[in-house]
């Protein structure tokens, strides 16, 4: 298994901003429910947001959307900075975040580029009968730990365990992050870099793709396919 | 002199008295065992186990394909006790709840912290014994967590041993996640 690099392309000309992602992964994963006050002091929590500009005046106006999750750094700011160690990087290109180690500092979260790694301010409730809807593979975090996108750990090791026990590699080639399953345009694309044969290689190496700030040298996992824009091309069609 | 020396009696009769106490009292009142509750069924584990020789999978059902080994339901202990032990005043308790519909209150011995993630399947199907972890449960009539060569319960530090002695993954995300 080591021979597998978890990597993800997110095709921003997909994406329509309908926000299945991050309702899928706050389900998946156990992300307590947000309320007006998490928003009002910027405490809420979502391991995968979607990001909106407005580009144009008025009325020629358009929504542009930028889906941002944890970019898997091979280069990871967060890391170094830990006292504890309690993120790390493993074998398979993937963040690790280990909560039971988590001592609450933030110097993680401070020093990530894209603000992909949440706090909690508080204890984590939910209404009482939504405790049988938890997924019991992830842990609930408590108050004063630190957390982000774990490219669904739990699915990744599922598939690892079934693909050995059954001896073959089926359940690992058709894992899926709780995101990118949910996406309905497949924007969002999941799968092992390593295998030039997955969709996810071969969109990686697209000559749209490109790196969010890439001048930092993060080297993330994570890369975006370019919006194609239909102006763009007929201006230069006319020059 | 005499003064001098009681004090130094005192001393060494206290001293004694609590040496008695903590090597012989003391550990028995602090043993790894939970206080039985009400109407609690005391279940041999000596006797199924070990003088009936029943696989442990034949009542703890999850163990093979599951993430828990599950303590069996009241169903899997009609399995033979609608018709076994029928003069046995604890077979009895378990009949009498079977016909209520009431289900029996059994203690967890073994327990993990939310924050880890064990799966009994994977290891079953690696081929160790139950005992390797739970240890010797066919001479228990109580099952209580065995002790480690170090002296206590099971702790993160056995797991880590035997991940490495048999080259399982040994990196966090694979219990926390």
């Amino acid at each position: 298994m080591s021979d597998v690099k978890w990597g993800m392309v997110v095709d921003v000309d997909k994406c329509s901003g309908c926000q299945a992602c991050v309702i899928a992964c706050m389900a998946e994963n156990n992300i307590p429910i947000n309320l007006d006050r998490d928003f009002k002091e910027n405490r809420s929590i979502a391991w995968i947001r979607i990001e909106r500009y407005w580009e144009g005046e008025y009325p020629d106006v358009k929504a542009r959307f930028l889906p941002v999750l944890c970019q898997h750094c091979g280069n990871a700011p967060c890391e170094p900075v830990c006292p504890v160690y309690a993120t790390f990087h493993n074998d398979q290109g993937m963040n690790i975040q280990v909560y039971n180690r988590c001592v609450g500092t933030r110097y993680c979260a401070n020093n990530c580029p894209y603000h992909a790694r949440y706090f909690n301010y508080r204890r984590p409730t939910w209404p009482e009968t939504y405790n049988n809807y938890l997924n019991p593979d992830v842990t609930v975090r408590d108050r004063g730990i630190m957390e982000k996108c774990s490219f669904c750990v739990q699915r990744i090791n599922a598939a690892t365990r079934i693909a050995k026990r059954d001896g073959n590699e089926d359940a690992i080639a058709g894992l899926q992050t709780a995101c990118a399953q949910a996406c309905p345009t497949d924007a969002l694309v999941f799968g092992n870099l390593n295998n030039p044969d997955s969709q996810v290689s071969q969109l990686y190496n697209d000559e749209r793709s490109y790196v969010l700030q890439e001048s930092i040298g993060t080297q993330p996992n994570i890369r975006y396919l370019k919006k194609i824009d239909e102006h763009a091309a007929a201006e230069a069609h006319a020059h | 002199m005499k003064r001098k020396l009681k004090p130094i009696i005192a001393i060494v009769i206290l001293l004694s008295v609590a040496g008695i106490f903590f090597t012989v009292v003391a550990p028995k009142a602090v043993a790894f065992v939970y206080p039985l509750p009400e109407n609690e069924v005391i279940f041999p584990h000596d006797f199924h186990a070990g003088t009936l020789a029943l696989e442990c999978q034949f009542c703890h059902t999850g163990a093979e394909d599951n993430r828990g080994a599950n303590v069996p339901a009241l169903e899997q202990c009609m399995f033979c006790h609608k018709v076994a032990g029928l003069e046995n005043p604890e077979a009895k308790k378990i009949r009498a709840a079977w016909e209520s519909q009431e289900p029996l209150n059994w203690i967890r011995q073994h327990r993990l912290p939310d924050h880890t993630h064990f799966r009994h399947e994977p290891h079953i199907t690696a081929g160790f014994e139950c005992s390797t972890c739970h240890g010797d449960v066919a001479g228990m009539k109580q099952v209580v967590q065995v002790k480690t060569e170090k002296g206590g319960a099971l702790k993160m530090g056995d797991c880590i041993a035997c991940h490495k002695e048999n080259g399982a993954p040994t990196q966090c995300s694979t219990c926390h996640n």
